[in-house]
């Protein structure tokens, strides 16, 4: 956080600029001094018997190291400040030395001249810091109406903090994030589970662009483009070519990269490409996942298959040409009483025969 | 030399279900003569296919749901079909690729599998499948144009 931004508002509360700060530990502080100082610091009385100044000599005289630990933090403070700050301050401006490994004059005067804190040795406060500082800080943000603009020249920080959450919850909750380029690998690999609600052009996108990585290790190629031949190394060093820029195509280049308008006549040359690579085996294999394809076809089976027409007329022609006792018996009774009907016909033919 | 009657027989025996006449008209092809031109048809159909049941804007969930449903249909196609070759080589038809780096004989199984899978889940009549057959050739035989 630009230091112009806090000054002018640390000017407008009385307070001196030194003692405002551009994270949140110094607007804790800030917040702090001012609490105390407005509540605490002329009704009780003080620990420190010394006055800032003899406390000052005092550590002077002794030799001590001018260092943060050591130096009150509010010595630039204005007169009838809190000799002390509370304890929960002091305890966050160690932690703030430990950050910062310069001393307030030297902060302020790098952030006036652009310079930023990881232009200095220690630890850089990263977006995430910021953020966590910002929002989890009670006394920040008491006073994000003052401190918490983000000025001009840090709104880049800023705006990366504020989207810091976004990626830690969507790291934590499985959603989509910004993979970097060995995610894009791993992706192509194999859709992850924090992928599951991108879409599939992404996930493609990636396939494509990891497939891309993957051809950096495959053999040179020569291809051939408007009559002329191209070896085409997968070696980036050799640099790309995208195809339809004007001039004559080098003979030699690293990668190609189609054009917008070429990706339809791309896509026609990556399926003759597969086609051709799976043309071997096709004949040989394809005999041995039968057993696969009827599996495949799950349940209900498909009304066109023909193991599934054919049923019904198996089930409605087969019995007819079984036997069984019951066929054979209603035969038997069928000529018993054919039989006895002819029997008895002649029988009566006879007779009558006989009368006359 | 483009796809011959022989070769979409093939296929369309494949995708009726009529595997007895598959695998006999599958051994009748020549492995030099046929190959290429039966693995462009597969080819073309696998990606009309694809095309057919998902788009740019589906999700990996919708390939991952499917990759599950084909697996979860026997123990046979459990241990075939590794999930994340299938899903790789559904989302790299979708993005119009292929994967590369996949083994023939591995490409051909998915290809075969997931594609009688996706014809089996539409359903198609006998008109249907015809349809769809007499396009997959058509691509097939501007794939080997």
């Amino acid at each position: 956080m630009g230091i112009d931004g806090t000054s002018g508002t640390t000017r407008d509360d009385g307070l001196p600029a030194t003692t405002t700060g551009d994270d949140g530990e110094r607007k804790t502080e800030q917040a702090a001094q001012t609490q105390a100082s407005t509540n605490d610091s002329r009704s009780r009385p003080g620990a420190e018997t010394l006055t800032r100044e003899q406390y000052a000599e005092v550590m002077r005289a002794n030799g001590s190291p001018v260092s943060r630990d050591n130096s009150p933090d509010d010595r630039e403070a204005p007169e009838g400040g809190p000799p002390n700050p509370p304890e929960g301050q002091t305890s966050r401006t160690v932690d703030h030395d430990r950050a910062e490994p310069r001393d307030r004059e030297t902060y302020a005067d790098d952030v006036r001249a652009g310079r930023s804190a990881g232009d200095h040795q220690g630890p850089a406060a990263t977006p995430a810091d910021l953020l966590v500082r910002t929002t989890l800080d009670p006394a920040s943000a008491s006073n994000a109406d003052q401190a918490d603009r983000p000025p001009e020249d840090h709104s880049a920080a800023w705006q990366q903090a504020a989207e810091t959450p976004i990626l830690t919850e969507n790291d934590s909750t499985g959603t989509s994030h910004g993979p970097d380029q060995n995610e894009l690998a791993s992706s192509d690999e194999h859709p992850r589970d924090d992928q599951r609600g991108d879409r599939i052009s992404d996930a493609g996108q990636a396939a494509t662009l990891a497939q891309d990585q993957r051809g950096a290790g495959h053999e040179p190629e020569t291809i051939t483009f408007e009559n002329k031949e191209i070896e085409v190394t997968h070696n980036a060093a050799d640099g790309l070519w995208i195809e339809g820029l004007p001039g004559e195509p080098p003979t030699r280049i690293g990668d190609l990269i189609s054009s917008p308008e070429e990706s339809g006549r791309n896509r026609i040359e990556n399926f003759r490409e597969e086609l051709t690579k799976d043309a071997d085996d096709i004949i040989d294999m394809g005999g041995k996942w039968t057993d696969l394809l009827r599996d495949s076809f799950g349940t209900p089976p498909p009304t066109n298959s023909m193991t599934h027409s054919r049923l019904p007329e198996i089930a409605a022609v087969s019995p007819e040409h079984s036997i069984n006792a019951g066929h054979g018996a209603e035969a038997l009774l069928t000529l018993a009483i054919v039989g006895a009907a002819a029997v008895h016909k002649l029988h009566e033919r006879w007779r009558r025969a006989w009368e006359h | 030399m483009p796809v011959t009657d022989q070769q979409v027989a093939t296929l369309h025996a494949q995708l009726a279900g009529n595997l007895a006449e598959y695998e006999s008209l599958l051994a009748s092809l020549d492995r030099k003569a046929d190959g290429r031109g039966y693995s462009a048809l597969l080819t073309a159909a696998f990606h009309n296919a694809v095309d057919q049941r998902f788009t740019r804007d589906s999700t990996l969930d919708e390939v991952t749901e499917f990759v599950a449903d084909v697996r979860s249909r026997s123990e046979r196609l459990r241990d075939a079909l590794d999930p994340r070759i299938a899903e790789h080589v559904i989302v790299a038809a979708v993005g119009g690729g292929y994967v590369h780096d996949l083994d023939p004989a591995e490409s051909n199984k998915m290809k075969t599998v997931l594609l009688t899978a996706l014809i089996g889940d539409q359903h198609l009549d006998d008109g249907e499948l015809d349809e769809f057959i007499a396009r997959a050739r058509a691509f097939a035989d501007e794939l080997l144009g």
